[in-house]
């Protein structure tokens, strides 16, 4: 029999089922998959030595590994940072009690960047995270973690979460399928907060039907997230598996320029024909805003996360400084010693962003680009249903590369931060691999709410395709 | 643009961070090209028709009712340092 860890969400509820195993095994085998691969890949920073479940749905018994900046009552929850490194929530979050009711045991926390700040998984206070298709690459970030544990057999599949790509980068990166929901679909409640107008809980797992499942088990209005949309939900599930012909698949001109890696484009352009074979109708589409999405993202996810971090003063809970003189000294020694470069270098840049003198130039300007980006989704979605583009323009480059580079990191996330300022769904699923091997991803982007349209779609390409099937050994 | 030390400490300050003046040429250096990116759209996108009246999120309240809290003992147990019902901090007055 192929190795529990191999099988999908959706596969192993079956055999659930059908009693030809028990969610103890499939438990048992992730943990012994962990002990041989973590030490290389450092997927986890924390393990929950009892994942027992009670709660009745679906995938009942099908074990899920989430993002440590996710709260989990009595389980370590560090934000992949010192300041956090002692903290053990007193509550669940919202997608976590989801979890707990549906059945789903939650195998461990999965490390990240620092607070979700990062593209490559490389500032996290626990070490970098692993490519499992090749160590001596990133797994992408900040949801890093949860994507190399999928690709690495380390978990069934797992909560990301995604502020300017933060699921769908890591996904295409490490060769998973990871989707970020309309904003407001999913709780925030329990999410440590980066930026909020940007944050969204999501899933990655190995192909889109499981994602469908997990969306339905955690997705939903929660009175406790003030920002969650109280709207009808439908099963994302039973909407995948319908015919994509006639549907009409918008291709931005700007996506496809000189900087994009030449394999990716072609890799797409195959995606792009796959899904005209199907029946779909291919049109060009304009987001003539590319050029400042970047800056307008960095501006605000920072001017957020400035405000978000002034929480974190070493007095409620968390990290606190020794040997302080006065109170003053307490906020300012725990913050420095228990936040790391990458984050004090944002806390910073936000501030100088809202700082008096310069708010107008800066972050009211990037509020009003924000505008202008939600403006050109909508003008490109009057002629078309879902646009498509490569996820990331590279793909997962090798450790330390990109740190030593911040202009360069922040503008690999050119593709998936405007979908953030714009609060639309998107799916990123594998679609070919380099020559060396390296996963592809494409990105298919949907209208406010049409999130069932995003996924039928993804679900219908992985129907004629088998990237999403590759196991690692 | 050009981030001056004594801008960097007053980040710093409203930050309520310490950066150590072996670092500040870093930091400097890394906010400033940022900056500098930032200010190349600054010029080049117009934004005067758009209307400044507006809230980015769609906001949920829930109903006004009171909901059950948490339990302080519970929440006492994060805390670094504490009495039997508050956080402690180091003496503010005299």
């Amino acid at each position: 029999m192929e190795k529990l860890t191999n099988f999908t969400a959706l596969e192993l509820s079956g055999m659930l089922k059908r009693k030809e195993i028990t969610s103890r095994e499939i438990t048992d085998a992730l943990f012994s998959r962990i002990g041989e691969k973590d030490k290389d890949v450092n997927a986890y920073v924390t393990l929950n030595n009892n994942p027992t479940y009670s709660g009745e749905g679906l995938l009942a018994g099908v074990p899920i590994s989430v993002k440590d900046n996710i709260c989990t009552k009595g389980l370590l929850t560090t934000c992949a940072s010192k300041i956090l490194s002692n903290y053990v929530p007193a509550y669940d979050a919202t997608v976590v009690e989801r979890l707990k009711k549906g059945g789903m045991p939650i195998v461990g926390k999965l490390n990240m960047d620092e607070f979700a700040m990062g593209s490559t998984n490389e500032t996290s206070f626990y070490g970098a995270v692993k490519n499992p298709n090749d160590l001596t690459r990133v797994p992408g970030g900040s949801s890093g973690g949860a994507a190399a544990a999928v690709a690495a057999g380390e978990a069934i599949c797992a909560l990301g979460s995604d502020t300017g790509g933060s699921i769908r980068q890591p996904a295409s990166y490490c060769g998973v399928t990871g989707f970020k929901p309309t904003y407001g679909l999913v709780s925030r409640y329990g999410l440590i907060a980066y930026a909020s107008s940007l944050d969204q809980i999501g899933p990655i797992a190995h192909d889109v039907a499981d994602c469908a499942a997990i969306m339905d088990v955690i997705g939903g209005h929660d009175a406790h997230d003030s920002t969650s949309l109280n709207v009808n939900m439908p099963s994302y599930l039973d909407a995948i598996g319908r015919d994509i012909k006639g549907k009409r698949i918008g291709v931005p001109k700007e996506c496809f320029s000189d900087s994009v890696d030449k394999e990716i484009v072609a890799a797409i352009k195959d995606c792009i024909k796959a899904l005209e074979n199907l029946g779909a109708e291919i049109v060009p589409v304009n987001l003539d805003f590319m050029d400042y999405v970047v800056p307008t993202y960095y501006i605000i996810a920072t001017a957020e996360a400035s405000s978000n971090l002034s929480r974190f003063d070493g007095v409620k809970y968390g990290y606190r400084a020794e040997n302080v003189t006065s109170l003053e000294n307490l906020y300012y020694k725990s913050r420095s010693e228990g936040f790391g470069k990458e984050v004090q270098l944002r806390i910073l840049l936000g501030t100088f962003v809202l700082s008096s003198g310069f708010y107008d130039a800066y972050y009211k300007k990037a509020l009003l680009l924000r505008r202008k980006i939600k403006a050109g989704y909508a003008e490109a979605f009057k002629n078309c249903d879902v646009v498509i583009c490569p996820t990331s323009p590279i793909v997962a480059p090798k450790l330390g590369e990109s740190l030593n580079d911040a202009m360069k990191m922040y503008l690999s996330d050119i593709f998936t931060v405007p979908i953030n300022l714009a609060g639309l769904p998107a799916l990123s699923v594998p679609c070919g691999y380099t020559a060396g091997g390296l996963p592809i991803g494409v990105q298919f982007i949907g209208q406010k709410l049409k999130d069932a349209e995003v996924l039928n779609i993804g679900h219908a390409y992985q129907q004629v395709t088998e990237f999403h099937k590759r196991r690692l050994k | 643009m050009e981030i001056t030390e004594k801008e960097i400490d007053h980040l710093a300050e409203l930050s309520r961070l310490y950066v150590e003046k072996s670092d500040v040429g870093r930091v400097s250096s890394r906010l400033g090209e940022i900056i500098s990116y930032m200010d190349s759209i600054n010029g080049s996108v117009k934004t005067d028709d758009i209307d400044e009246g507006f809230t980015e999120a769609e906001l949920m309240p829930r109903e006004d009712v009171v909901c059950g809290s948490f339990d302080v003992a519970a929440l006492l147990e994060s805390c670094p340092e504490h009495t039997e019902d508050t956080p402690t901090v180091p003496r503010v007055v005299d």
